[in-house]
């Protein structure tokens, strides 16, 4: 989703603020240029760069709102084509609701993966992992399932077997090899 | 020297290092050759199982990922008109134009050839000012590091983005996230929010593979599926006809090699930019300019050799003075640090086989891309027709495995998504990546070099001008960030009187 300069420039600055405060609490450590410093350095630049935001995203929706009269929708839904300036322009795939599902789906895999590879183990979890995703994006599932099947244990014997990296069992832990 | 040279093919025409080289190459190739996947991705993708190999094939392994992903990335935009890399956008109507008009072999034939011709010419370069600068920057101190550091980020900025006030964000935000941990000059722990995790910094390997690897996944997820169709199935010979393009055109030849790897030893600009200027170039100089775009080889003759020199030019300032040349030598500078092979002059003091051995790698790895990338070439139908529904998945799960194998720990997992996200809604608001992860690597070193050199000046901001080198560098990079004023000043004025 896109926000509008104005906006994005006043998340900047927020967080420019709260930089440099947090930075400022840093233990100086008898030094003259301590470990704030650069931080806040940063802060500054960033606050610049903030301010300078806010006031093109202004200009920005003056102009749209002087070429159309007093209304103009603060939430644009049409996405990339329309060329005026919004607060809010909702992505063109906002609409769909596979490809929505779809977007949440990539974060909501890493999650599952997180919470549960310990206890269900790598295979189980990947093998499900790419089953959804591979299902979300139309493949058949007489492909998708030997797919899955397959990959997971490749991707499984170059990282576990050649690259020696402990990927958990879980589940199948009596089945190890 | 000679002793060195010898050890150095010793050490790359090993067979477990031919080995990694061939992997890695048809990896590259494949990689290039999907659009939606890019070279800068399959760097991404190798970090986690090169942190495995020892310095040489790791380096080995991206080097030739990347030179054959640049150039394969020409091979889609021949054929589908989309092109596989961004640094293939720049000619991808033309080598289309011309596989329309039926020349799809010389399109093809023309990017390989001179790819490598290209590819070879910027390792000559390398090769022979890369020791030469290391010798000129033994003598810098932490002031000329710091001036050369602040300017590397300034040209990143300038010259690689479109939009310098977003270029800036990024670039803050990237030293903002270099500076998490204990890893600055006082050894003070920085918002690491009390989590041990975070002591050692924010880890490198997830960031790099959230932002360049998991961003491309979320794009395609929303993307609407279009259906490829490949416009030319039957590919025949393309070497033929390429020596006469040779002799035609020699001076694009030229003209494309020396500016692309100008454009790709200028710190943040990399191969797309380099092919954009050239293409723009060659057109301008051309004798018969109007025949661009209607399917004329020239432009890609010369654009498709300057994005592959600029792969090896970026390499340059990236070895020499440990300040990447692009996205992908940021990446390699952070696994050069992993490896203690750390990126500066002493290394080729140090690390003399090292270096010829990659050196050595470049060549071989230009000469590899004839035959693999004609193998390729034959295969483009096939590779093109594996659905990208079946593709991403996996390579999400590459990434997620990918990350947790540097640390063995799920923590890195969470950092990856963390970035993708990130990385994802900030180039959907045009803000663009690539300056916050030359951020990321370069943050620490400005940092250090700031601190480093108020202590030996007791804190005299003027002892910054004072050497000669640091002196010039330090002016040159003040005009820099003053021209664009000046400039808006002049236009302002010019505009009243009119």
């Amino acid at each position: 989703m896109k926000i509008n300069d104005a906006l994005s420039g006043l998340l900047v600055a927020l967080f420019a603020v709260v930089l440099w405060i947090a930075s400022s609490r840093l233990p100086a450590m008898g030094q003259d240029i301590g470990p704030n410093v650069f931080p806040q350095a940063l802060a500054g630049g960033l606050m610049i760069c903030a301010v300078l935001l806010v006031l093109r995203g202004l200009r920005g929706l003056r102009k749209t709102r002087l070429s159309h009269g007093t209304t103009i929708a603060t939430i644009s839904t049409t996405g990339a084509d329309d060329q005026d300036a919004h607060w809010f322009t909702l992505p063109d795939w906002f609409g769909s609701r596979r490809a929505v599902l779809a977007f949440l789906l990539v974060p909501a895999s890493l999650l599952f993966y997180i919470w549960v590879s310990e206890p269900l183990g790598f295979l189980p979890t990947a093998v499900v992992l790419l089953l959804v995703l591979f299902l979300t994006f139309r493949t058949r599932l007489m492909v998708a399932l030997p797919v899955a099947l397959l990959s997971a244990l490749l991707i499984h014997a170059i990282f576990y077997k050649l690259l020696k990296v402990p990927l958990p069992w879980g589940i199948l832990t009596p089945l190890a090899w | 020297m000679l002793a060195n040279i010898y050890a150095a093919f010793g050490m790359v025409f090993d067979p477990y290092v031919l080995a990694v080289i061939l992997g890695a190459s048809i990896f590259g190739l494949f990689m290039g050759a999907v659009p939606g996947l890019s070279a800068t991705m399959a760097v991404a993708l190798l970090v986690p199982v090169t942190f495995f190999m020892p310095p040489v094939p790791a380096i080995a392994a991206m080097v030739s990922a990347t030179a054959m992903a640049i150039f394969s990335g020409d091979i889609p935009g021949c054929l589908l008109r989309i092109p596989g890399t961004p640094s293939s956008a720049a000619y991808t109507d033309e080598a289309y134009a011309m596989t329309m008009k039926g020349q799809g072999e010389i399109a093809l034939g023309a990017s390989l050839v001179f790819s490598v011709i290209g590819g070879l010419f910027g390792t000559m370069v390398l090769i022979l000012a890369a020791p030469a600068l290391a010798e000129l920057a033994l003598k810098f101190s932490s002031f000329e590091y710091f001036w050369l550091v602040l300017l590397g980020l300034t040209c990143a900025i300038f010259i690689a983005s479109d939009n310098p006030l977003k270029g800036f964000v990024s670039l803050f935000l990237g030293m903002f996230i270099a500076s998490v941990g204990m890893g600055n000059p006082a050894g003070a722990p920085r918002f690491t929010f009390d989590q041990p995790d975070l002591l050692g910094g924010v880890s490198l390997v997830p960031l790099m593979v959230g932002m360049f690897a998991m961003s491309e996944v979320l794009r395609f997820a929303v993307s609407r599926d279009f259906t490829m169709k490949v416009a030319k199935s039957q590919v025949g010979n393309v070497f033929k006809g390429m020596w006469g393009l040779m002799v035609k055109y020699p001076k694009s030849v030229l003209r494309g090699s020396v500016l692309g790897t100008l454009v790709g030893a200028l710190p943040g600009a990399g191969a797309d930019i380099a092919a954009w200027m050239s293409y723009a170039m060659s057109k301008k100089m051309s004798r018969e300019p109007e025949k661009f775009g209607t399917g004329h080889p020239e432009g890609i003759v010369e654009s498709g050799a300057a994005n592959n020199s600029a792969l090896a030019g970026a390499w340059i300032p990236a070895l020499v003075f440990g300040i990447p040349g692009d996205s992908i030598t940021a990446i390699v500078i952070g696994v050069l640090y992993m490896k203690n092979l750390n990126p500066g002059p002493m290394i080729f003091v140090e690390n003399p086989v090292s270096m010829y051995a990659i050196f050595l790698v470049f060549i071989l790895a230009n000469l590899l891309m004839l035959p693999l990338g004609f193998w390729c070439i034959k295969m483009a139908k096939r590779i093109l027709s594996i659905p990208r529904g079946i593709l991403m998945p996996l390579i999400l799960l590459f990434c997620i495995v990918g990350s947790y194998a540097t640390n063995n720990s799920v923590t890195d997992v969470g950092i990856m998504l963390v970035f993708g996200l990130l990385a994802y809604v900030m180039e959907e608001n045009g803000f663009p990546v690539a300056p916050a992860v030359l951020g990321v690597v370069l943050g620490g070193m400005l940092e250090e070099h700031f601190v480093t050199s108020m202590i030996k000046s007791d804190g005299q901001f003027l002892a910054f001008f004072e050497r000669p080198i640091a002196g010039t560098l330090g002016v040159i990079t003040l005009l820099l960030w003053l021209l664009p004023v000046v400039l808006r000043l002049v236009r302002r004025k010019s505009m009243a009187a009119a």
